[in-house]
């Protein structure tokens, strides 16, 4: 099974990800083997079994919900991470009015 | 001298017979030895190293109370954060990253007075067996540096096979700690699912990733696991239970081994099943009761765990979008900027993940893809919780065949896939497992897979240590090239 060049498009755009023009071929192949691999899955039958989430349930654990501002320093550093900021903000482009594609 | 495990370490600076600054000494010069050949580490901490060692040694000469590493050097796999220190998990979207915090297991190491020398190559964000998808290049083999060294945790398995270090961290979210301890022939562990806090390791797929240890032998497993576990209040997935203990066997009897006849089906290198079968032999001279069991899912867990890990990945990795850390490349809008930072800065087979994952969770196909492979996962943890209702522990082959040359599945990921074919059933359960290793097939090393219900470490690093310390196939020695 091989993905359609309008599957690609379809999953390269929902997952934010551009497929570069010359990878586009073996992509559409190795993406559709796998995916054609793991259907196996729909041939056995799983009537009534619950699925599992998690390697060991732990049922719900909640703490309180506090601020921790933690210190200037560690601020300063998770700041330093970022490729843009503009004094203490992470600074990125417009996220509304643009065009979506 | 002779490389020297955590134990012979602990024992040697108790004693004074050897200060940490001398061990370090030796370390570094092993890592500059071995190092241009083996290429386990993107970055070694020397000076830092160096300068912890003269501060342990001045604390033991004051009198100081020390902790149980003090002055023993350790490695750390690259998607592990510490404070100060780059981490970039193998990848160019992190190249020039550094952390603002310390992840609880380094933390703990530290506070036990380890020695952090440096950070091992890995497969880009933990993503393959064979450590060559770095965007630092690919880790060798120290049996044979034409070979890879299995993956993901690769560098740390070559760090100490090749004796570089006594011990490193690595995390396993499908055998990335047992395949390459196998495949350089050492002791991997990978512990219960919550034994170990996740603070501070850089999610792969977090249903399965779990810290473990690598190391020349199951003591010094014990050693380290005994001090990096226990419940994190910064990781909500960490067991409360009690603390684990550890305690050498003089013998098996009264165990119950049981070997799974799906795990010896086609497929298998028959030299690497002729050691395994050995081993099992040694099991039964040990004093254990062996019998067969069946554990009827297992050859669905592979088709599952590659639908869930790319799931988990499609969405964690949705966090690397050039805005708060990492490389950006900037593109027209913001939505244009996403794309192209990630297309650009992700490998080829992360972003493989990422696009199957995005397909099985996407509309319409939830239900084919993601939970069935959640349904088959309840299928894998029965077969399991039945298997252990009849016997203690498993045993199976770690790895299907040896260590293969560079470049040969690197092209192939379905084929790459298959060679973790006997580790992921043991991350869908959230089982703990260590590989020892059972003797050389074609001149390289085996390993022998040890699977116990959840928490049952003592007992798996126990029967182990056993095996190891009763039967020579149970420890080796790389033939290091040049």
């Amino acid at each position: 099974m091989k993905l359609t060049s309008e599957e690609l498009d379809h999953l390269a755009k929902l997952a934010r990800l551009d497929v570069p023009a010359g990878e586009r071929e073996t992509m559409q192949e190795q993406v559709g083997a796998i995916i054609g691999y793991v259907a196996s899955l729909q041939k056995i039958d799983v009537t009534g079994v619950d699925p599992t989430f998690r390697g060991v349930e732990l049922g719900q654990r909640l703490r309180e919900d506090i601020p921790d501002a933690g210190d200037a320093e560690t601020r300063q550093a998770l700041l330093e991470a970022a490729p843009e900021k503009s004094g203490d903000y992470v600074k990125a482009q417009a996220a509304l009015g643009h065009k979506q594609g | 001298m002779a490389a020297m495990t955590v134990a012979e370490l602990q024992e040697a600076l108790r004693g004074k017979s050897l200060s940490a600054a001398e061990a370090m000494k030796d370390t570094l010069a092993r890592i500059a030895r071995h190092e241009p050949a083996v290429h386990a580490f993107v970055e070694v901490y020397e000076q830092e190293a160096v300068h912890a060692a003269e501060i342990c040694d001045a604390a033991r000469a004051a009198g100081g109370g020390l902790g149980p590493l003090a002055g023993i050097p350790i490695a750390i796999k690259d998607n592990l954060v510490d404070e100060g220190h780059a981490a970039s998990a193998g990848s160019r979207m992190l190249a020039t990253y550094r952390s603002a915090y310390t992840a609880t297991a380094v933390e703990r190491l530290r506070s036990a007075g380890a020695i952090i020398v440096g950070r091992t190559n890995m497969d880009e964000f933990a993503m393959g067996s064979s450590t060559e998808n770095s965007a630092f290049g690919a880790t060798r083999n120290p049996w044979d540096r034409e070979r890879v060294p299995g993956g993901s945790s690769g560098g740390s398995a070559a760090a100490v096979a090749a004796g570089m270090v006594p011990a490193a961290l690595g995390s396993d979210t499908g055998g990335s700690i047992r395949q390459p301890a196998a495949l350089t022939g050492i002791v991997g562990l990978k512990p219960t699912y919550g034994r170990v806090s996740r603070h501070g390791l850089m999610a792969m797929a977090s249903s399965l990733d779990q810290i473990g240890t690598l190391t020349r032998t199951p003591e010094d497993a014990a050693i380290l696991f005994s001090i990096i576990s226990g419940a994190d209040p910064k990781d909500a997935t960490t067991l409360a239970g009690e603390a684990f203990a550890w305690s050498s066997r003089a013998s098996l009897e009264g165990l119950t081994v049981g070997v799974p006849q799906e795990f010896f089906a086609e497929g298998m290198d028959a030299e690497v099943e002729a050691r395994v079968r050995e081993a099992i032999k040694a099991f039964e001279g040990m004093g254990a009761k062996v019998r067969e069991v069946s554990l009827p899912a297992s050859s669905h867990a592979l088709a599952a765990y590659y639908v869930i890990v790319p799931a988990e990945v499609s969405s964690n990795m949705a966090r690397y979008d050039g805005i708060r850390y990492g490389e950006r490349v900037r593109a027209a809008d913001l939505h244009a900027t996403y794309a192209a930072t990630r297309g650009a800065l992700f490998g080829p087979e992360v972003r493989r993940r990422i696009l199957v994952g995005t397909y099985a969770l996407s509309a319409g196909y939830y239900d084919a893809y993601y939970r069935r492979a959640q349904q088959v996962r309840t299928l894998v943890r029965t077969d399991f919780d039945s298997a252990f209702g009849q016997v203690d522990l498993l045993l199976t082959p770690t790895s299907p065949t040896v260590a293969w040359p560079l470049g040969e599945k690197f092209s192939d990921p379905l084929t790459m896939y298959l060679s973790d074919v006997y580790t992921v059933s043991v991350n869908i359960a959230g089982l703990p497992a260590v590989s020892v290793p059972c003797g050389l097939a074609h001149g390289l090393p085996v390993g022998l897979q040890l699977i116990g219900p959840a928490l049952s470490e003592g007992t798996l690093l126990a029967a182990a240590g056993l095996y190891q310390d009763t039967h020579p196939m149970g420890t080796t020695e790389p033939r290091l090239f040049g």
